[in-house]
C-alpha cells in the first residue's frame, strides 16, 4: 500500500512538473503566432533575370564589397537565416547585399521577399541555376563575401550564424577603409 | 550534411559529464550523477528549444505555421531565452532540493559551457574583433587578424569551473555554488561581448540580469547561512547497514519494512541525493 501510495505521488509529482513545461511551451508558442509578413507583396516587383556575364560585371564594375546570398523559397534553412541578413543589411550602408534567387517561381521568391522584409537586398532571378553553377554552389543557402572589383573575402555554404555574419561583415569594411 | 553544430554540442555534453564524474564521491554523492545529468541535459534541450523558438519569434518566423524550422538550431538560439528556460526548467525539476541540486550541478554546467566555447575550433567561430596581437589570427582570404574570443571564453569558463569545485570542497553555504556559477558565468559573457562583433543589439542586458541575479542570491544565501554538509558514502552505506541489522523483523515502528526500503530505493526519487544535506551551523 505504501510502495503504492509513493508510486501515485512520483506520477503526480511528474505529472505536474511536465504539465508547468508544457504550459511555457504553450505560451511561447502562443506569443509566436502573432508574427506576421514584414511587407505586402503589392510593393515586390519582379525580380530581373541574371546571367553570369551580367554577374560578373556586377562584381567588377561594384565600389563597395559584396554580400551574395544564394537562397530558394522552399529552403528552409533559408528561411531561419533571412531576418539575420536583413538585420545585416539594415545597419550596413557600405555594403552592398545581392541576394540570388535560384531555381524558384517570381511568385514564391516575392511572397518570400515580403515574408521577411528583404527589401535592403538586390535581388536576382536565376531560374536555370546558371549563375550558381559558374559559382561552384551546390545547394542553398551559400553567402559569398567580395571585395570591391570582384576578390572572394570569404565564402559560406549553410546557414550562416551571427557572429560568423559579423566577422565576415567587417574584415569587408576593414578592406574597404 | 552538416554536423559541426552537432560535434560541439557533443562537446559541451561530454565537458558537463567529466566534471560530473570527476565529481562523483568527492563532492556530489556517486549514486547522484545519473540524476545530475538527467536534470542537466533536460534543462538543456528545453533551454535549446526555448532559445530557438525565441529566435524565430524575434526573427518574423511563426512557429505555428513553421513547426519544421524550430529544430533548424543553427539559425539561432536567442541565448538570454535559452538560459532563462533552462533555470527554469532545472528549478522545477529539483524545486524541492533546489539549492542543493544547484550546487551539485553547477560546476559540471560551467564546464560544459566551456567545452561548448571550445568546440569554436570544430565550427571555426573562434574569431572575435580585430587585434594586432601576436596570438591573433585571421580566416579566409581576409588578413584581418583577430581576437581568439571562443578560446578566451573557454579558458575563463574552465578557470571558473576549477574555482567552483575548490570551493565546493569546503564548507560553504548551500546554494551560493549554484549562485556563485550564474554570476561567473554572466560576468564572463558580459567581459568577453565587447571583443565579439555583432549584428544588432546584443544579449548584453541578459549577461547583466545574470550577474546581478547571481550576486543577489549569493549575498541572501551567505548571510542566510544554511550550511551545505558533504555527505560520505561510507556513511550512507553505514546507514543501511544499520537499517537493515535494525529491521530484521521485518517491520520497522519508524518506516516501512526492509523489503519495502529496497523496492522503494529502485523508485524514482522525488527529494534528489545530491551528496548534501542541510543543517544550522
Amino acid at each position: 500500500m505504501l510502495i503504492l501510495n509513493t508510486e501515485l505521488s512520483l506520477f503526480l509529482h511528474s505529472a505536474l512538473v511536465i504539465r508547468r513545461h508544457l504550459a511555457v511551451i504553450v505560451l511561447v508558442f502562443a506569443l509566436g503566432a502573432c508574427s506576421s509578413a514584414a511587407v505586402s507583396i503589392d510593393h515586390i516587383d519582379p525580380l530581373p533575370e541574371m546571367d553570369p556575364p551580367e554577374f560578373y560585371a556586377l562584381l567588377q564594375d561594384s565600389e563597395r564589397p559584396i554580400v551574395l546570398n544564394v537562397w530558394a523559397s522552399w529552403c528552409v534553412p533559408c528561411r531561419s537565416e533571412a531576418s539575420l541578413l536583413r538585420e545585416a543589411a539594415a545597419l550596413n550602408d557600405g555594403i552592398m547585399f545581392v541576394g540570388l534567387n535560384v531555381q524558384d517561381s517570381q511568385q514564391s521568391a516575392r511572397e518570400f521577399i515580403a515574408e521577411f522584409g528583404l527589401t535592403g537586398f538586390n535581388h536576382y532571378f536565376d531560374s536555370d541555376g546558371a549563375v550558381s553553377g559558374v559559382l561552384g554552389s551546390y545547394g542553398v543557402p551559400q553567402t559569398y563575401f567580395y571585395a570591391p572589383g570582384g576578390r572572394l573575402v570569404h565564402r559560406h555554404a549553410g546557414i550562416i550564424d551571427e557572429r560568423t555574419l559579423a566577422v565576415y561583415v567587417d574584415d569587408l569594411l576593414r578592406l574597404e577603409d | 550534411m552538416e554536423f559541426r553544430l552537432l560535434f560541439a554540442a557533443l562537446l559541451g555534453v561530454a565537458g558537463a559529464e567529466l566534471v560530473l564524474r570527476r565529481e562523483a564521491g568527492r563532492t556530489n554523492a556517486h549514486d547522484a550523477t545519473p540524476e545530475l545529468r538527467d536534470l542537466l541535459l533536460f534543462a538543456g534541450c528545453i533551454g535549446l528549444l526555448g532559445g530557438r523558438i525565441a529566435a524565430m519569434i524575434a526573427g518574423g518566423t511563426n512557429p505555428f505555421t513553421r513547426p519544421g524550422d524550430i529544430i533548424v538550431f543553427r539559425a539561432g538560439v536567442e541565448t538570454g531565452y535559452a538560459a532563462l528556460f533552462a533555470l527554469l526548467t532545472f528549478a522545477l525539476s529539483a524545486r524541492k532540493d533546489f539549492w542543493g541540486a544547484s550546487d551539485a550541478a553547477a560546476p559540471a554546467a560551467l564546464g560544459g559551457l566551456g567545452a561548448w566555447h571550445l568546440s569554436c575550433l570544430i565550427r571555426n567561430s573562434c574569431l572575435g574583433s580585430a587585434s594586432g596581437l601576436p596570438w591573433a589570427f585571421s580566416s579566409g582570404a581576409s588578413d584581418v587578424t583577430r581576437h581568439p574570443i571562443g578560446l578566451y571564453t573557454a579558458l575563463l569558463f574552465a578557470a571558473a569551473t576549477i574555482g567552483l569545485i575548490w570551493w565546493k570542497r569546503r564548507r560553504h553555504p548551500l546554494g551560493v555554488i549554484g549562485a556563485a556559477a550564474l554570476l561567473v558565468a554572466g560576468a564572463i559573457r558580459l567581459l568577453t561581448e565587447p571583443l565579439r562583433p555583432g549584428i544588432g543589439s546584443g544579449p548584453e542586458l541578459w549577461y547583466g540580469a545574470a550577474v546581478i541575479a547571481g550576486a543577489g542570491v549569493l549575498i541572501w544565501r551567505l548571510r542566510l547561512g544554511v550550511y551545505a554538509v558533504p555527505v560520505k558514502d561510507e556513511d550512507t552505506h553505514a546507514e543501511d547497514n544499520n537499517a537493515e541489522h535494525t529491521n530484521d523483523s521485518g517491520t520497522d515502528a519508524s518506516g516501512p519494512s526492509t523489503a519495502a526500503r529496497r523496492l522503494l530505493s529502485r523508485l524514482p526519487r522525488p527529494r534528489l541525493p545530491w551528496g548534501q544535506r542541510s543543517s544550522n551551523p
